[in-house]
């Protein structure tokens, strides 16, 4: 009865827009205060500061801050233009660019926000220029954008890891295979989509061997960046948050060979990561200390046996959480959704008992879900950074509407992974088991 | 001075100790990378970065509290706040900043407790260095202070825009910012047009 009002109490606080770190910590010391009398109150400033100086969640603000210098580098029209040059022969033309490019910085950014933003502000002269259908071209982008937290490195799956105790490189092996099928079904909504409607994909855009040749070097420091930081996870040589360190260095250089290196410029990357920092750590630190205290509770326990009494299969289980997600994705913040719900979601899906269905799995499962999220209205932060983007305005619904077909091929690749668990542990098993 | 003066100025000192928390972690990056090449090519390492890594991301992240609270970044779910009233915002606005000052009082004493337990205990990191742990922590809970203290003006700062009924104000002290302003914050891009549309109207369609 207890779980019943205390999940009540989550919900209506959250509704009622109070800071959801504050909501979670409150929450743990109200619980702390009525059943224990306050005796674990003591506890949190050990669990504060333990987690505070966690080099395993160091590896959070590192890849924020190789976010940040990574939007203000400069380098994403440069890349923009090269993967233009090899994708634009298919029909849909530059839109397959969006995606391309998005998959690329994806894999040295672990925002999808980012990502979204800086390959968006590259893409979208284009669609003037070529006549694009611009309902598409903006869903292109949103969705695109939403690689950033799949393909490795992400911030998303090292919050995952940390909050439910499961391996990051594991993680970030597993995000691959899955990442670049979504890129691939990305492309091959636009595809279709241009092949029933030729006028949707723009003017051809002219292109040569010696060009596609040229532009290569401009690809180099995006995919030396992906090497030396996934690449040293992959080989074993850093653990997560030296190869985030690493990227930050490298980022670092990049944007010094870019001649966009300059010392307001790495203030301002300075006080955007502490921002996001901040904001993350207020959230996750509390959501630990009420995950300390369900636990000592037995509120997990309490919920385990409720779920089991319906009897339901684990397949079954799965396809509410994925219904559950979904409709919680339409209106509220991915990444408070995924915090706040994970102390209770993730008990159920690891004593589901059926192979397959690991931490490493769920990982991934909730991240595609939090990508669809991202894109779906009212709430969808992607759609809004793209609808930002566009400097000759418009209508927003423009922006939902051309994101919509994008969720398809999300919500297929998510009933794949429930039919085929292997699609994403195939990979890191292979390497670490 | 006035009240809006002190909250800008507060705004501009909380932004450098941000700034200063982000070099801490570019010093991080830094530091861990040399020890990650030091190890690699060489079998040694400089000792201890793993150590000091930890607390120096445990000081940059609490001196940066109180920019994230003055610039409104802490994460809130307006899927019910966009629809309401000015008026109806600016009184939820007031009770999530009270709620707020509530949890980092209870949460400064928490972590000024550990300290002095670390300070009457002596305890010491684990690792090389052994540093006294009430170093790094003094430091630590001087980040939860100055929190505290920030929520604790934002309130007073809210509760005489309530009494003027002066939503607006309330709205800038210690309201959900606008979706232009958060892409602008996350994302470094100018929004240029202030008609985002229907779905976000709802934000600015009164005062």
């Amino acid at each position: 009865m207890a779980a019943f009002w205390i999940v009540l109490a989550i919900v209506g606080f959250l509704i009622a827009a109070f800071p959801v770190g504050a909501v979670l910590g409150l929450l743990g010391f109200g619980i702390d205060d009525v059943y224990m009398n306050g005796r674990l109150a003591r506890a949190i400033g050990n669990i504060y500061w333990e987690k505070s100086i966690d080099f395993l969640l160091l590896s959070a603000p590192l890849f924020i801050m190789l976010g940040e210098i990574m939007l203000r580098a400069g380098i994403a029209r440069k890349m923009y233009n090269a993967v233009a040059q090899w994708l634009t022969f298919l029909p849909g033309g530059l839109m397959h660019a969006n995606i391309g490019t998005c998959a690329l910085f994806a894999a040295t950014s672990g925002s999808s926000v980012a990502t979204c933003a800086t390959i968006g502000v590259a893409a979208y002269p284009e669609i003037e220029r070529h006549k694009y259908n611009e309902r598409l071209f903006m869903g292109s982008i949103a969705a695109g954008g939403t690689l950033g937290i799949l393909i490795p490195p992400s911030v998303n799956l090292i919050l995952y890891g940390v909050i439910t105790e499961t391996s990051i490189p594991e993680l970030y092996m597993a995000g691959i295979i899955p990442g670049l099928i979504l890129a691939g079904a990305f492309m091959a909504v636009i595809l279709v989509a241009c092949l029933f409607r030729r006028d949707w994909g723009g003017d051809k855009v002219e292109t040569s061997w010696r060009s596609r040749i040229a532009c290569l070097p401009d690809l180099a420091g995006p995919i030396l960046l992906f090497l030396a930081v996934v690449g040293s996870i992959y080989a074993g040589i850093a653990t997560p948050t030296e190869a985030a360190a690493v990227g930050v260095v490298v980022a670092l250089g990049l944007a010094a060979l870019n001649g966009t290196l300059t010392f307001s410029m790495v203030c301002e990357a300075a006080a955007g990561t502490m921002r996001t920092t901040g904001m993350i750590m207020f959230i996750i630190l509390a959501a630990l200390f009420l995950n300390f205290i369900f636990a000592f509770m037995g509120v997990t326990k309490a919920m385990l046996t409720f779920i089991a009494t319906l009897g339901l299969s684990p397949v079954e289980t799965m396809l509410i959480i994925v219904l559950f997600y979904l409709i919680l994705g339409m209106f509220m913040e991915t990444l408070s959704m995924m915090l706040t719900t994970m102390p209770i979601v993730f008990p159920i899906v690891a004593q589901l008992g059926e192979a397959g269905f690991t931490g490493v799995w769920f990982g991934i499962l909730i991240t595609i879900l939090m990508e669809a999220g991202l894109i779906t209205p009212p709430i969808g932060m992607n759609l809004y950074v793209a609808h930002g983007i566009r400097s000759r305005g418009g209508r927003f619904g423009d922006v939902a509407i051309g994101a919509l077909p994008f969720l398809l091929p999300m919500l297929l690749l998510v009933f794949l992974l429930i039919a085929f668990p292997g699609i994403a542990t195939w990979l890191p098993d292979r390497i670490y088991h | 001075m006035t009240l809006k003066s002190l909250h800008s100025r507060l705004h501009s000192v909380a932004r450098v100790g941000a700034v200063l928390g982000g070099f801490g972690i570019i010093f991080i990056s830094f530091m861990v990378t040399i020890d990650v090449f030091l190890r690699k090519f060489f079998s040694t390492t400089l000792g201890g970065a793993t150590e000091i890594a930890g607390m120096v991301f445990g000081v940059a992240t609490a001196i940066a509290y109180p920019f994230v609270l003055l610039e409104r970044a802490n994460i809130r779910i307006d899927v019910l706040y966009s629809r309401l009233s000015g008026r109806a915002r600016a009184w939820l606005d007031l009770v999530a900043m009270v709620l707020v000052l509530y949890f980092t009082t209870r949460l400064t004493q928490s972590t000024f407790d550990l300290l002095q337990k670390s300070w009457s205990g002596g305890s010491r990191s684990v690792g090389v260095i052994n540093t006294p742990l009430w170093v790094p922590q003094s430091l630590w809970v001087a980040g939860f202070i100055l929190l505290t203290l920030t929520a604790l003006f934002l309130t007073v700062y809210s509760v005489i825009g309530l009494i003027r009924r002066d939503w607006a104000v309330v709205n800038t002290v210690a309201g959900v910012p606008s979706i232009e302003h958060t892409i602008e914050e996350e994302t470094h891009i100018d929004v240029p047009h202030a008609d985002v549309d229907a779905a976000v109207s709802a934000n600015k369609e009164d005062n």
